[in-house]
């Protein structure tokens, strides 16, 4: 089963949003050069938007109408026309009072205008800011994740092996990339199904001294895995990759049978 | 495209890319008549993912200032406006649920959606509302609890597994078969290979 069959099992999963940050970004690596990953991606993200429309019939109050529209009115509206509509009434001066209620009375309002417009204008930014934050916030993450696999797939230094097995039917198959500073990608398919209380558990095998692991995992319902690691810290250089059924959680050292086993070349 | 009047007459109405370019020129009545007809969308959205009227009319206001600050990056020939709006809400809701900053969102929150253009007239009618509710009637209730669960509260499959106390591989196998009984039910609705780059 090639990279592309083992991905595109959880392209329906990731339109859903139920895969976590590990499944993702391997998804998203192969989308970027797949066509047809990405179409069924986008049909799967479709339906699951329809899924929106299950959602009980619900009227929100007028008000939320009415304070969207004003607060887009205030956006958009020079501080002199909150001034210029602050209740203010011009009248005949009599005396220093009425000219002193009258001074007070367009301080009070200008205050007035000053304070409303302040409050409507943090809101603004806020929301400007907040808005601003979402959107470099998503791309800076997408690059990242996608940059990542990316480098660890096209590294000189990466290394990749195949891992086989020996006589199960139908023929489980891993593969994995492996950088030592920029981390280590992991696929596999055809695995058989766990027994209550076991994971497989993946083995980095250095050229001298003893495994180490790699990471634990189970298969979804169609035997496929994935796995992918930001660093891996691993001892030595690496001379094979091996994966075992251990005790459910995993073990420090292998002890179960070999699934699959690769050696580099 | 004709519009449903608020009077339940019918009557030309101008479509909804249209709408969004008059935004684009800052035209608050173009929202107001967007708001019009996909607010109480966003809001039943919000509402079954937070269950509270307040914070739901909160994420209403924050998707539709969206709508305003974002209008001139959204291209009506590739993405569906109303798919666009309840997607987006129920990631916000989601985010308010789980109280995480705007900018941890995912990013397909994003990006468009295609959806044939019909579907907006349908959407603004309620006519495919009772389609797609009738689709999940018929899903069988355990995926249908994990579809909602997903959906309206954003569990990822290993917490989904946490809660309901299945395997994580039955709880993949359930949703992909719960996405293509969605498929087979609504195929007129969802376009098959459907592209967008």
């Amino acid at each position: 089963m090639t990279d592309h069959a083992q991905l595109a099992d959880d392209v329906e999963l990731l339109a859903l949003g139920v895969l976590g940050d590990e499944e993702c970004a391997p998804l998203r690596a192969h989308m970027e050069c797949c066509a047809d990953c990405r179409s069924r991606f986008d049909e799967a993200r479709s339906l699951a938007a329809l899924l929106a429309l299950s959602a009980p019939a619900a009227e929100p109050s007028p008000r939320v109408r009415e304070e969207l529209l004003e607060q887009l009115r205030a956006e958009r509206q020079p501080a002199a026309r909150l001034v210029a509509h602050a209740p203010v009434v011009m009248r005949p001066r009599r005396n220093f009072w009425k000219w002193a209620n009258v001074g007070w009375a367009v301080v009070t309002a200008g205050l007035v205008a000053v304070l409303a417009l302040t409050g409507i204008e943090n809101a603004r930014i806020t929301r400007e800011l907040t808005s601003l934050q979402m959107l470099v916030g998503e791309r800076e993450q997408e690059l990242s994740r996608t940059r990542s696999v990316l480098d660890l797939l096209h590294s000189n230094g990466t290394v990749r092996v195949r891992l086989m097995s020996g006589a199960m039917q139908p023929l489980p198959e891993g593969r994995v990339f492996f950088h030592p500073k920029k981390g280590l990608l992991f696929f596999a398919s055809n695995l058989p199904p766990l027994d209550e209380g076991k994971s497989y558990q993946l083995w980095y095998v250095p050229s001298t001294g003893a495994p180490a692991s790699a990471g634990v995992f189970a298969p979804d319902a169609r035997g496929n895995a994935t796995m992918i690691m930001a660093s891996a810290a691993m001892p030595g250089s690496p001379k094979a990759f091996a994966v075992t059924i251990e005790p459910e959680g995993g073990v420090t050292a292998p002890t179960g049978p070999e699934v699959l086993a690769g050696t580099l070349k | 495209m004709g519009r449903a009047a608020r009077n339940g007459e019918e009557q030309p109405g101008e479509p909804d890319h249209a709408l969004v370019l008059r935004i684009v020129q800052r035209d608050e009545s173009a929202l107001a008549e967007l708001y019009d007809r996909y607010g109480n969308l966003v809001y039943a959205v919000a509402l079954r993912v937070l269950r509270d009227s307040s914070a739901a009319e909160e994420v209403l206001q924050d998707i539709f200032h969206r709508l305003w600050n974002v209008a001139a990056r959204f291209d009506p020939s590739r993405g569906s406006l109303p798919a666009w709006l309840a997607v987006n809400a129920r990631h916000r809701a989601i985010d308010c649920l789980r109280r995480r900053s705007a900018a941890e969102e995912t990013p397909d929150a994003e990006r468009e959606i295609l959806l044939p253009v019909d579907l907006e007239e349908q959407v603004y009618r309620g006519r495919i509302v009772d389609r797609i509710r009738a689709a999940m009637t018929r899903m069988p209730e355990t995926q249908r609890t994990l579809v909602e669960l997903a959906f309206f509260e954003g569990l990822t499959h290993s917490e989904l597994a946490q809660r309901t106390g299945d395997p994580l591989g039955t709880i993949k196998g359930r949703l992909r078969a719960a996405i293509a009984g969605l498929r087979k039910e609504l195929a007129d609705l969802a376009p098959s290979g459907a592209r967008q780059t």
